[in-house]
């Protein structure tokens, strides 16, 4: 692993090769809703931002797109990182941003919040990045929808029920709504806006 | 203008697969969003590529986001891959982005098409990108973007289903052959591009992720692995794909799409595969005599 020579930590080392292969776990990841993909993370950032985090943000942001970050990943640090790095502008209004990075899910604001794309225009709405424990296949809510052959099981640590039926409810508004992206440890998972989630079905 | 090639055999001086970083993420955001919300097109801001439009720049400019350098491209256009188009695109990635590539559907990790679905069944670990003309599929019966817009925001799909009335009043049946339109995860009306409607069945539950790009029109649409795509018809009047009195003369296949070519100019014609891949494949694994005897 590259270590961090300054304040600013280090992001990819060759940007075209890095970024081609970390979208192709992302855009997975988007197309097969729940399912984990394992991330062999190569950016250095400041904490609280995990290196998951860090390098989707690396691939998809630049100056053409908003970053919001919640309380806790609001630090100097982390928004001198990602200007330095990415060349985002990092916003105070969430319904601006086009990408949000969720550090404390524990106090995350409803999906509301964001943007959440227009009935002409669903696509100008945000995706929100979740900082997460361990993603697990193997108990949790149930995914269903395009992506998923029949019905899917995904739980991530440190994600509530009510942030689920949070989640759940934001999608009922497809096609608008938020797309979710769970960044866990050496991993990451998506929840699309097309999705739907059953949280008290029992598997 | 010379060109010099570096150690690992990419022609020196572009970028991997040709884009620069920052079209890539905004294509990358595009398709992220295509495939979240499938059957929608999405707009973005399409590069011109040192090709003419009509030639694919929507699809190279898709290929050219997803692309890793351990994928294995394939590029077919109207089902062969030995067409002009096909090898200029394939020749193409292979002196930007250094990636092998192949004819066999099945070696393939990213497959390139124009106006065809390969016959053979794609796995979960592949992806299908179409290059789209006219991505709107109720372009021809309203030619306002703001108004089919509305009509998409409003799932107001009932003009194409008058299309698809008058073509029975008129021919007796539904006579559109192509960009045979598409219904995706009970949404959005989809065009599939002008794959022959022989080809829609096998949009449906692809277990591959299906992505559109339209380089002129500047649209990117997606249809995720396993999702509905319905063909729209009638109760009395459903779909249905096209079907040939004869085998393919070449490798006597009954269940592929037949392309009719023309021998001599006294009406002399067969019709074989266009699936170039699956017709070698066949024909290697047995004389076009034999599959005939077991097919009479």
């Amino acid at each position: 692993m590259p270590v961090a020579s300054d304040a600013l930590g280090s992001a990819f080392q060759d940007p075209p090769l890095d970024s081609s292969r970390m979208f192709r776990s992302i855009m997975n990841a988007i197309a097969w809703p729940g399912v984990i993909k394992k991330v062999d993370t190569l950016s250095v950032p400041p904490e609280p931002l995990t290196a998951v985090t860090a390098d989707c943000l690396l691939t998809l942001v630049d100056f053409d797109t908003p970053v919001w970050l919640d309380h806790r990943a609001r630090t100097d640090e982390v928004s001198a990182y990602l200007r330095f790095h990415a060349g985002c502008p990092i916003v105070d209004a969430p319904e601006r941003a086009a990408f949000a990075v969720i550090a404390d899910p524990q106090s995350m604001p409803s999906l509301a919040v964001f943007a959440q794309g227009t009935a002409e225009y669903p696509d100008r709405s945000a995706t929100v990045i979740v900082q997460t424990g361990a993603l697990s296949s193997d108990e949790g809510v149930t995914f269903r929808g395009p992506g998923i052959a029949s019905r899917r099981v995904f739980s991530a640590a440190g994600i509530s029920e009510t942030v689920w039926a949070d989640i759940e409810r934001n999608h009922q508004g497809f096609p608008l709504g938020v797309d979710v992206i769970f960044s866990g440890p050496n991993c990451l998972a998506a929840c699309p806006r097309s999705v739907g989630i059953a949280v008290s079905e029992t598997v | 203008m010379t060109s010099t090639v570096g150690d690992n055999g990419q022609t020196d001086g572009y970028n991997f697969a040709y884009l620069n970083e920052q079209t890539k993420r905004m294509i990358r955001r595009a398709i992220l969003k295509a495939i979240a919300i499938p059957g929608y097109q999405v707009p973005f801001a399409s590069r011109e590529m040192p090709m003419p439009y009509g030639w694919g720049t929507g699809g190279v400019q898709v290929t050219a986001a997803i692309l890793t350098p351990e994928d294995t491209l394939k590029v077919i256009d109207q089902g062969a891959d030995d067409t002009t188009n096909a090898v200029s695109i394939r020749k193409f990635f292979t002196k930007t982005a250094n990636v092998p590539t192949t004819t066999h559907t099945g070696d393939a990790s990213v497959i390139q098409t124009r106006h065809r679905i390969p016959e053979q069944e794609l796995r979960e670990d592949q992806v299908l990108v179409y290059q789209v003309p006219i991505p709107e599929p109720l372009r021809f019966l309203e030619p306002r973007e703001t108004e089919t817009r509305k009509m998409h925001a409003l799932s107001e799909y009932g003009l194409m289903h008058v299309k698809l009335y008058e073509d029975i009043a008129r021919h007796g049946h539904i006579a559109t052959t192509y960009a045979y339109p598409v219904s995706v995860s009970d949404r959005y009306v989809m065009d599939p591009s002008p794959t022959p409607k022989f080809d829609n069945p096998k949009m449906d539950s692809m277990p591959a992720l299906q992505l559109f790009g339209a380089g002129r029109e500047k649209r990117i649409y997606a249809v995720p692995p396993y999702t509905k795509v319905k063909s729209l018809d009638f109760e009395d009047h459903p779909f249905e794909v096209q079907r040939w009195s004869e085998p393919c003369a070449l490798c006597g296949a009954r269940d592929t799409f037949l392309d009719e070519v023309i021998l001599d100019d006294e009406g002399g014609r067969m019709f074989c595969c266009s699936d170039t891949d699956a017709c070698e494949a066949r024909q290697q694994a047995g004389s076009p005599d034999d599959l005939l005897d077991q097919a009479s």
